[in-house]
């Protein structure tokens, strides 16, 4: 078995040279799509965490098909022949722990600080983040190019955007997440508006979108960029006007949980939040989506893991080895254990959901208690319409970058990209190991 | 490129050399505090950048356009895009972040929404539009003069004739295709709350005529920079027309107008949200503490917490009677009946349930604002109390003092405690305040915020700490303390506390992390601060007169050919 992640590229040299023992893995029955006809649209999405993992617990022992499920990485099983775990990674591009592995896995590049005059560090990504590269070439046919969807409450820090949000266009240019059920419903069902209403609003929207572009020729370059991007969001509620026939039946409207006894509702909270997901999938109103669990250096008070205090901080201050940390994580992976296994449950053309979708699923760093970008861990889920194996731990051998894993899940997800990062972070190719 | 600097051009922290051009306010890499240069670059204000509406400051403004006596109040929009805080501000967040394409979907929807709701009532409609149109047609006199008159209130300054035409062929447009003049003036008003000069503060500077090589701000832009600093909304009729006559441009006519919007009843928002932001106040209802161990920790308890400081902080701003110094001594504060119960105040200083009141804490309790159980409870964790936290925050905050985060690969985590011989919290970070790598730091938080261990997670008093009993000395920069009141009065005597509440303020009024050339200025603005005896409505009219908050840098030459 395999026991090293290199480059395609590399892949098809170290065979050529005859210098590195790579074998290709068999192509087992269980790592390809059930599906008898792949004509269902590819989707890419990206499930983050914050704080990391504990390495003993959550990295896999062996690798290749047979792994055994350590406990951090148990709640997947279900899942299982979807997932595939890639270790050994590590951000390139590396300076500060939860900034540079935001922005290090997110767009393969350094982070942006944010003024200078101070000795905190406020930053932001410096590049789109890698699911705004797959709306760019994912999004255009749907009526949202990218939904991007918040559950755990934010408990963070004003560090910067890469603190604060997921998905960038570029630095400072955020889409901001959804957290609210009801809000989230609305925005994905809303009323249609009558054919009168319908033409003034375009009639505003077209005034408006005038008055943005007169007022770009009268303000900084710095400020022409920021209007660049309010241009482009005037014009995504025009498309969606443009589509405004409804196709899909809306559920029944879901409420929020609110805090009981001041505990977080985070379990529903997060299966309200991915049932609607993976109707707007099903309903084809969007091709990309990024998940926030919870925010790099995330506060988020996991009780349910016996935790009492938030989850960064025990991250600093629970002794070794950690116990409710990794309780903590668990719990996390139950969550995305569950959004997945709603994805794999829900049926499309002979197949279902999770055979069509993509996605990266990653956090900030390694471990929070020493706040480390080397061993970063990463899944991806679903089997991108036959385009990813699953079912597979890889590890590289050789601290290999951690772009190689979105560069794999953009190609996987039909991106035509060649290159993936920036400086040190860049990467040319995908992963051979877990690419068809 | 669309930031100023990139990480590149930073050292890496924690192991900065000292003097690579650090500036006062900086630890650096926790070396030992530097003097302030004397050989600082000339006074220059920063070069302008559009600053969005800040989520709290749309909806004031939402207020001020429609709210209308004699008619029910409006229902307001609850979904909008939650403020992204940098370097601690919404003000700062709003001049760097866009309007992504949800912030823009939320204020089509709330447009839509409130002006319904206003034209849905035709006595309503009537009276807030001034006139009845008799048509859509741009001839018509009432169409005319509303996009006059309401025009001027939405872009905060008289529409240029263009303009103006715009809205007119917009109202004849949709009102001929509905059929209805009134829908007409709807959607015009629909265009009004989206549009690009309502939802940032359009700021193009004209030439200084006494110094060619900068910008000041026009009449109506200083207007509206001075209403959304001290009122928290849209300029009021009184305030358009000192900017339309001119008069905002001298400083007597500035002064005066600044004065004028301080001492009203509307300036209560500036201090709510500035000292909200400056002292964190906002982020108490993300705070959690364990319920098991603090029963008494609701929602509505940290929100009197959050009410009782911005209440002291009116106080002591507001007036203009207070050294703001007097933050760290003044026995004056507020309570509810919560609060009164949870600092077990005696009966004759407990208001009745639902109303509050001024009080005068009893001696024995800790004075000002690090006796105050918001603060208190917000730099703790759920179950026990962190030191680092509380000397952290009066580092950074209170002294402009940043304190680097804990260098990669280092364990930070504390030593599990042997089970039956409980230690108090001052010897658990021993290792934090010896260990190499984190003595540095640690040394300049933990001995201030290990004198306010008599205080738990929620703030309440307590005799002992895990049952041992506490030692609640401290030191600050070589000044050594007994206990919380010696901080306070340690604090109380600290030249910076008032150079760093300007440096604070001088971030949220100006929505900008201050450039290396503005250090000079606000070093100056703490002087007079200090010179005016504390009184931070002098502050305010001393920093609204400064050249950073009046002028700016001409824009670098453009080399995109946009």
């Amino acid at each position: 078995m395999s026991r090293i992640i290199i480059p395609r590229r590399t892949f098809l040299k170290g065979m050529l040279h005859g210098a590195q023992v790579a074998l290709a893995l068999p192509l087992l029955e269980s790592m390809t799509p059930a599906r008898a006809e792949a004509t269902a649209p590819r989707r890419f999405g990206l499930w983050f965490w914050g704080n990391g993992i504990r390495r003993a617990h959550w990295i896999p022992k062996t690798t290749g098909a047979a792994w055994d499920a350590p406990e951090e990485l148990a709640p997947l099983a279900g899942v299982r022949r979807f997932v595939n775990v890639l270790t050994g990674l590590e951000i390139k591009t590396a300076t500060h722990p939860h900034h540079s592995g935001m922005t290090g896995i997110l767009t393969g590049a350094r982070y942006h600080q944010v003024g200078t005059t101070r000795d905190t560090i406020v930053t932001t990504c410096a590049q789109k983040t890698v699911d705004q590269i797959a709306a760019d070439h994912l999004g255009q046919g749907t009526p949202f190019r990218s939904l991007e969807i918040g559950i755990c409450r934010f408990r963070g820090t004003d560090e910067g955007t890469t603190f604060q949000h997921l998905s960038h266009n570029g630095p400072n240019n955020v889409n901001p997440s959804e957290y609210s059920a009801p809000a989230l419903f609305n925005r994905l069902f809303p009323k249609l508006p009558n054919a009168a209403e319908l033409s003034a609003r375009r009639s505003v929207l077209d005034a408006v979108r005038g008055q943005v572009s007169r007022l770009r020729g009268q303000v900084s370059a710095l400020d022409r960029q920021r209007l660049e991007q309010h241009t482009e969001s005037i014009r995504s509620i025009e498309r969606r006007l443009e589509m405004a026939a409804q196709t899909c039946q809306a559920p029944a409207r879901p409420s929020d949980h609110p805090d009981v006894m001041g505990q977080e509702q985070i379990e529903q909270h997060n299966q309200v939040m991915s049932d609607l997901l993976a109707l707007a999938l099903s309903c084809d109103l969007t091709r990309v989506f990024s998940v926030l669990f919870s925010s790099a250096g995330s506060g988020v008070i996991v009780w349910q893991a016996g935790a009492t205090n938030g989850l960064h901080q025990l991250c600093h201050d629970e002794p070794a080895p950690q116990p409710v940390v990794h309780q903590a994580i668990v719990f996390t992976m139950k969550q995305l254990g569950y959004f997945l296994s709603r994805l794999r449950d829900t049926p499309e053309l002979g197949g279902n959901l999770l055979d069509s979708c993509a996605i990266l699923c990653t956090t900030e760093l390694s471990e929070g208690n020493v706040h480390s970008n080397d061993e970063f861990p990463i899944l991806t889920a679903g089997l991108a319409g036959g385009k990813l194996r699953g079912g597979l731990h890889v590890r590289s051998t050789f601290k290999g970058n951690t772009s190689l894993a979105p560069m794999s899940v953009l190609q996987a997800a039909g991106c035509p990209i060649s290159s993936f990062g920036y400086g040190a972070g860049r990467v040319d190719e995908g992963i051979a190991e877990i690419l068809v | 490129m669309h930031i100023a600097s990139s990480e590149t051009t930073r050292p890496r922290y924690g192991l900065r050399a000292i003097g690579l051009g650090l500036l006062a306010v900086s630890i650096g890499g926790c070396a030992p505090e530097l003097d302030v240069q004397s050989s600082a670059p000339p006074v220059a204000a920063a070069p302008l950048q559009l600053q969005r509406l800040t989520s709290s400051r749309y909806l004031s403004t939402l207020h001020s356009l429609f709210d209308e006596e004699g008619f029910p109040a409006l229902r307001w929009p609850t979904q909008l895009e939650r403020d992204t805080l940098l370097h601690g501000y919404s003000t700062v967040g709003a001049s760097e972040l866009t309007i992504s394409p949800r912030a823009a979907e939320q204020y089509e929807e709330a447009a839509l929404d409130v002006t319904g709701q206003v034209f849905a009532d035709a006595a309503r409609r009537k009276a807030w539009v001034g006139c009845e149109p008799m048509s859509s047609e741009p001839s018509d006199d009432c169409v005319r003069s509303f996009v006059q008159n309401q025009g001027a209130r939405f872009y905060r300054r008289p529409l240029t004739t263009q303009e103006q035409d715009e809205y007119l062929t917009l109202i004849e447009k949709i009102g001929k295709a509905l059929s209805d003049p009134w829908q007409g003036l709807r959607f015009a008003t629909v265009a009004w709350l989206q549009s690009p000069h309502l939802l940032y503060l359009v700021e193009q500077g004209e030439p200084d005529p006494e110094r060619p090589d900068r910008l000041r701000l026009s009449g109506p832009e200083l207007a509206t920079r001075l209403s959304y600093l001290l009122w928290n909304t849209t300029p009021d009729a009184e305030l358009q027309r000192a900017a339309q006559s001119g008069e905002l441009l001298s400083e007597e006519g500035l002064l005066k107008q600044t004065r004028r919007l301080l001492a009203a009843p509307k300036a209560e928002p500036f201090t709510d949200q500035f000292f909200g932001e400056f002292l964190y106040l906002d982020r108490l209802d993300t705070v959690s503490k364990n319920a098991m161990q603090f029963p008494e920790w609701t929602p509505q308890l940290a929100s009197a917490m959050r009410g009782e400081v911005l209440r002291l902080l009116r106080e002591l701003a507001q007036s203009g009677d207070h050294d703001m110094r007097e933050l760290f001594d003044t026995r004056t504060t507020f309570v509810n009946s919560d609060l009164a119960g949870h600092y077990g105040l005696p009966a004759e200083l407990t208001p009745p349930p639902g109303t509050w009141k001024q009080i005068e804490l009893p001696s024995t309790m800790q004075p000002g604002l690090l006796g105050r159980a918001g603060l208190l409870s917000l730099f703790a964790h759920a179950t026990v109390t962190s030191p680092t936290l509380r000397g952290k925050f009066i580092r950074q905050q209170l002294l402009c003092q940043d304190i680097p985060p804990p260098p990669p690969g280092v364990a930070v985590n504390l030593e599990a405690e042997p089970s039956g011989t409980p230690k108090t919290m001052r010897e658990k970070l021993a290792k934090h305040r010896d260990a190499p790598g984190c003595e540095g730091c640690h040394r300049l938080m933990d001995p201030i915020g290990l004198s306010l261990e008599h205080f738990g997670p929620t703030g309440k008093y307590r005799a002992e700490d895990n049952g041992l009993p506490i030692d609640p000395s401290g030191e600050l920069d070589g000044q050594p303390f007994a206990d919380s009141f010696g901080l306070a009065s340690v604090l109380r005597q600290s030249p910076r506390i008032a150079e760093c509440m300007t440096r604070q303020l001088y971030r949220y009024a100006t929505a900008h992390l201050e450039l290396r050339s503005e250090q000079e200025q606000i070093l100056i603005l703490g002087r007079k601060f200090a010179q005016t005896g504390f009184r931070f409505p002098q502050l305010v009219e001393s920093l609204v007169l400064s050249e950073g908050f009046r002028y700016a840098a001409r824009p670098e030459p453009s080399t995109d050919s946009q």
